[in-house]
């Protein structure tokens, strides 16, 4: 017996499992009969960055180099001139400006990504003005993040600041665990009519004898405190490329303090799937105001000037770039388009025996609890 | 042949040479035959026997440690990091009977007792570890260390403290808190130097005449209460056997059966058989067990370590929990899994331990099939037929497979762009050679049922593309995959008399001797009229004069006089 389910019920539950596993073939087919008993396959996440088209030098996407930080930009506001400036002049002038951004125009420069080549999806489903082009050719790549972002180093890989404590904090803080459930898969190939579930993991993740992520592992879905996070979404298999519905989700992300979830308008993903794992982009529309609560909350300022980040210069950027969700009142645009590269490892999804939570729509209302 | 350590006595007698001989035995002979004899079904009394030898032991690290928090509580821990004993005759235990101390060794005794004595007179702990109060902190208190010096004297040393020795260690600790104005840093000098003295780190046993039975020896009440305390706990004993033993209770048969029952039915038992079975099972090799991770990427030093926690989870459900028949071992499909181990069984798991059953029809059944024997008796980067035949025979037979000779080819088997894909194939190379078939037809069939698991105990049913042959032989029973393995070891009359010999060596710290045979017949046939049940054969071999008798021969110079 565990805390968690009967032994009895979890014997039962794997049963099949264990005995197509244990019956499979060669270890490859093993694995891909066991992650598909009952027609089933789980998948957590254990990547997740802000999909940046990078070009070897960065010249082309950021011919004026990379943006300046906040001591960058503290010590070009306030150079060591001999000028007398107070404390409430200068630094608490700055922290202040990060809990009160401004749409004043900027004092200082502070460059978008420039080109026509970004990575991400179509989201709206047409090709405007604004849109990009991926890097295989496809029209219409809804990504205004990347453009208001793409020049600032916490964001480039390949160890970018955001970047690398966004995974660093994926693997230590189990509340970091998103799961997406398929089940009703005939095939991981082709299958037009699928459920994809996302929930919250309660478990770690599963590491090699080298630390690096392997599938195979277990996660315990929370359907107690992660009811918020559930989502059961309509999706296809074509190719053995998932897409899914566009759907509002929350998603945990807690990077230590402060707020502990991130919210996106029609999210959805596109992800070629194996057995072991799956690997793609995900995007939706990310509410500009609760992003920039997230990013001022979870990141203190010695995170962003390791990674050049000037948070009120973002913030014009992000509300002269969003794209999406209109205010009604003012017609201005609420959410920005975003994408992000993810890569999941194939995961044992195991239930309470008695689930009594059902899907709820993330609404925008539930920011404020 | 003989070894006597400084410290330790092991006579040269039968024991090594009946050793010596199993080694050299021809791998043509039939092996099971004679060592694997069905035991004689006999209710009858134990027969007339001379037990055992007198020891002298080393306390190994689990020993001590298990003490120290049988008496201080679970959380005055240490590292003390004792080298190991060498095996002897399939048991760690033995080994403890034949080794010296060394300087350096010395020097980690005295580390952990340091350790331990300033954890227990600590500012947190000496309230309610203590069983007096000192009227001043900064000054000598004799009555007060007077009492917890016997009192912890008594457990330590598994004996009252002689009123000498207590007065010294009193003695000791009243001038250095004098010396120091702290009663508890002079009280914490005495117990360094007692948890370093050697009626705490060694086990002398003395022996007395059984006036029961004139002309005889047995051992006096503490040597017994110590000698079942180990076996049965791992540790040394508690107040409730000590107190038997200072009665002479104990010496009775009534009394001896009630402080035996006591003890199997002591939480403690289960730790000391632990203790056993990771012992009979060699699951030491765990500390150095490493695979490959370029071919095995997933098993960790977690998974590792849960294997081997899986299986003594196993073995205690089953024999002592659920009280099952010892051969059931080999066929069960009852198991335990963590998290890591499901990844290699690839199956779900909630984060803590979990019973589990194989389903029907699953090729996993039997601690043979866990990852546990499967891991450790592989290569680095392959499964071995050899090694797990090996190791069947000689962990769960008890019969020894002799060396390979020294001038042996091993390029044909170890050649990696070989055309030849499954180990069987391999393997079949031995069996043209002469030099080789000899010892490979006794271990290799066996193995060879295994091979449906790899190096980690992932299951598989081709290597290199081929299908797996699981099917062999034991001792002329044939079988068709693992599952019949264990089925066929199950019956086979050895895999109990295995036990029987090892929980005897064990118990008395000695291996079995070729004259030791009507002993261990009686212990073999109780066990199988009682139906193989672990805490029976326990009580068999803790109640018998066996156990408790002394072969009082003359000791070499070095004997445990130097603990005395």
């Amino acid at each position: 017996m565990t805390g968690f389910v009967s032994a009895k019920t979890w014997r039962s539950t794997t049963a099949v499992i264990a005995l197509v596993a244990m019956t499979a073939g060669a270890d490859g087919a093993a694995a891909d009969d066991a992650a598909l008993a009952d027609h089933k396959i789980g998948y957590t996440m254990v990547n997740k960055a802000v999909a940046i088209y990078q070009t070897a030098d960065g010249k082309a996407e950021c011919p004026n180099g990379l943006n300046d930080g906040p001591r960058e930009q503290f010590d070009k506001l306030y150079p060591r001139d001999g000028t007398s400036r107070t404390l409430l002049e200068t630094q608490l002038e700055r922290e202040g400006e990060i809990w009160n951004p401004s749409l004043e125009k900027e004092k200082l420069p502070f460059y978008e990504a420039q080109g026509k080549t970004a990575i991400g999806l179509n989201l709206d489903g047409k090709v405007g003005p604004n849109d990009y082009t991926s890097p295989t050719g496809e029209k219409g790549i809804d990504n205004q993040m990347y453009r208001s972002v793409g020049c600032v180093a916490s964001y480039r890989g390949p160890d970018g600041s955001y970047r690398h404590f966004t995974e660093s904090y994926m693997q230590q803080f189990d509340f970091n665990r998103t799961l997406l459930e398929l089940t009703d898969v005939e095939s991981l190939a082709n299958d037009s009519d699928v459920t994809v579930s996302v929930y919250r993991g309660l478990d770690p993740l599963l590491l090699d004898s080298a630390g690096e992520h392997i599938p195979g592992g277990s996660q315990r879905a929370d359907h107690r405190w992660g009811k918020e996070f559930i989502q059961h979404i309509k999706g296809k298999i074509v190719d053995g490329v998932l897409t899914t519905e566009p759907t509002d989700v929350f998603l945990p992300e807690t990077l230590a303090r402060g707020v502990a979830k991130q919210f996106i308008h029609a999210w959805r993903v596109q992800l070629k799937l194996s057995p072991e794992g799956a690997e793609g982009l995900m995007g939706g529309y990310v509410d500009v105001e609760r992003l920039y609560n997230l990013l001022g909350q979870n990141w203190a300022t010695h995170f962003r000037s390791y990674g050049q980040e000037s948070l009120p210069s973002e913030y014009r950027l992000f509300r002269k770039n969003a794209d999406g969700y209109p205010d009604p009142k003012t017609g201005e645009m609420t959410a920005i388009s975003t994408a992000w590269e993810v890569k999941f490892q194939q995961v044992f999804i195991m239930h309470p025996p008695t689930s009594v939570a059902t899907a709820k729509p993330a609404k925008q209302d539930d920011i404020a609890r | 042949m003989a070894v006597f350590a400084k410290a330790g006595i092991v006579k040269a007698g039968p024991a090594v040479c009946l050793v010596a001989a199993l080694a050299l035995v021809s791998c043509s002979a039939p092996i099971g035959k004679d060592q694997g004899a069905a035991p004689k079904v006999a209710s009858t009394p134990e027969p007339a026997n001379d037990g055992s030898e007198k020891r002298l032991r080393v306390l190994s690290e689990a020993q001590y440690l298990n003490t120290l928090a049988h008496v201080f509580g679970p959380d005055v821990k240490t590292e003390p990091h004792f080298p190991p004993a060498q095996r002897y005759d399939g048991l760690l235990a033995l080994g403890t009977a034949r080794a010296g101390v060394s300087g350096a060794q010395l020097e980690l005794y005295q580390k952990a007792a340091v350790t331990v004595a300033g954890l227990i007179t600590n500012r947190e702990r000496r309230g309610y570890l203590m069983t007096c109060k000192p009227a001043s902190e900064k000054a000598a208190d004799r009555a007060c260390a007077q009492q917890f010096l016997a009192y912890t004297g008594r457990l330590l040393s598994r004996k009252p403290l002689p009123q000498a020795e207590l007065a010294a260690f009193v003695e000791t600790a009243s001038a250095s808190a004098d010396k120091l104005q702290d009663f508890y840093a002079g009280l914490a000098i005495a117990l360094e130097a007692m948890l370093v003295s050697p009626k705490v780190i060694f086990v002398a046993e003395r022996s007395e005449s059984d006036p029961q039975h004139p002309g005889q020896q047995r051992l006096d009440a503490y040597s017994l209460a110590t000698r079942l305390s180990l076996f049965l706990w791992n540790a040394g004993p508690d107040d409730a056997v000590l107190k038997a033993a200072e009665s002479g209770e104990i010496l009775t048969p009534k009394g001896r059966a009630r402080v035996v029952n006591m003890m199997l039915a002591s939480p403690r038992l289960e730790t000391g058989m632990r203790a056993f079975f990771d012992d009979m099972f060699a699951f030491d090799d765990f500390s150095t067990l490493a695979k490959d991770p370029k071919i095995y990427p997933s098993f960790t030093g977690v998974t590792a370590q849960d294997a081997r926690e899986e299986t003594l989870r196993t073995v205690i459900d089953h024999l002592i929990t659920k009280n099952g028949d010892y051969r059931d071992l080999f066929t069960t499909r009852d198991t335990f899994i963590s998290p890591s181990l499901a990844a290699q069984y690839r199956l779900p798991a909630p984060p803590t331990w979990t019973p589990y059953e194989f389903p029907e029809g699953a090729p996993r059944a039997g601690i043979l099939t866990q990852i546990s024997f499967l891991s450790v008796h592989s290569h680095p980067g392959r499964s071995s037929p050899t090694l797990r035949g090996k190791a069947l025979r000689e962990i769960l037979l008890c019969q020894p497979v002799p060396p390979p000779p020294p001038n042996v080819d091993f390029s044909a088997v170890e050649n990696p762009n070989s055309p030849i894909k499954t180990a069987r194939e391999r393997i079949n190379i031995h069996q043209k050679n002469p030099a080789c078939a000899g010892c490979h037809k006794i271990m290799d069939p066996m193995g060879l049922a295994l091979e449906n698991f790899d190096a980690i105990g992932r299951y598989r049913d081709t290597e290199k593309g081929a299908p797996i042959d699981a099917s062999g032989s034991l001792d002329g029973k044939a079988f068709k995959d693992v599952v019949g393995l264990g089925q066929v070891l199950h019956d086979h009359p050895a895999l109990t008399s295995c036990l029987v010999k090892r929980a005897y060596s064990y118990g008395t710290g000695g291996s079995a001797k070729a004259d030791d045979k009507d002993k261990l017949d009686y212990i073999n046939a109780r066990f199988a009229e009682q139906g193989y049940k672990l805490p029976d054969l326990l009580r068999t071999i803790t109640l018998s004069n066996a156990f408790s008798r002394i072969n009082e021969t003359p000791a070499p110079a070095a004997t445990a006089a130097s603990a005395n």
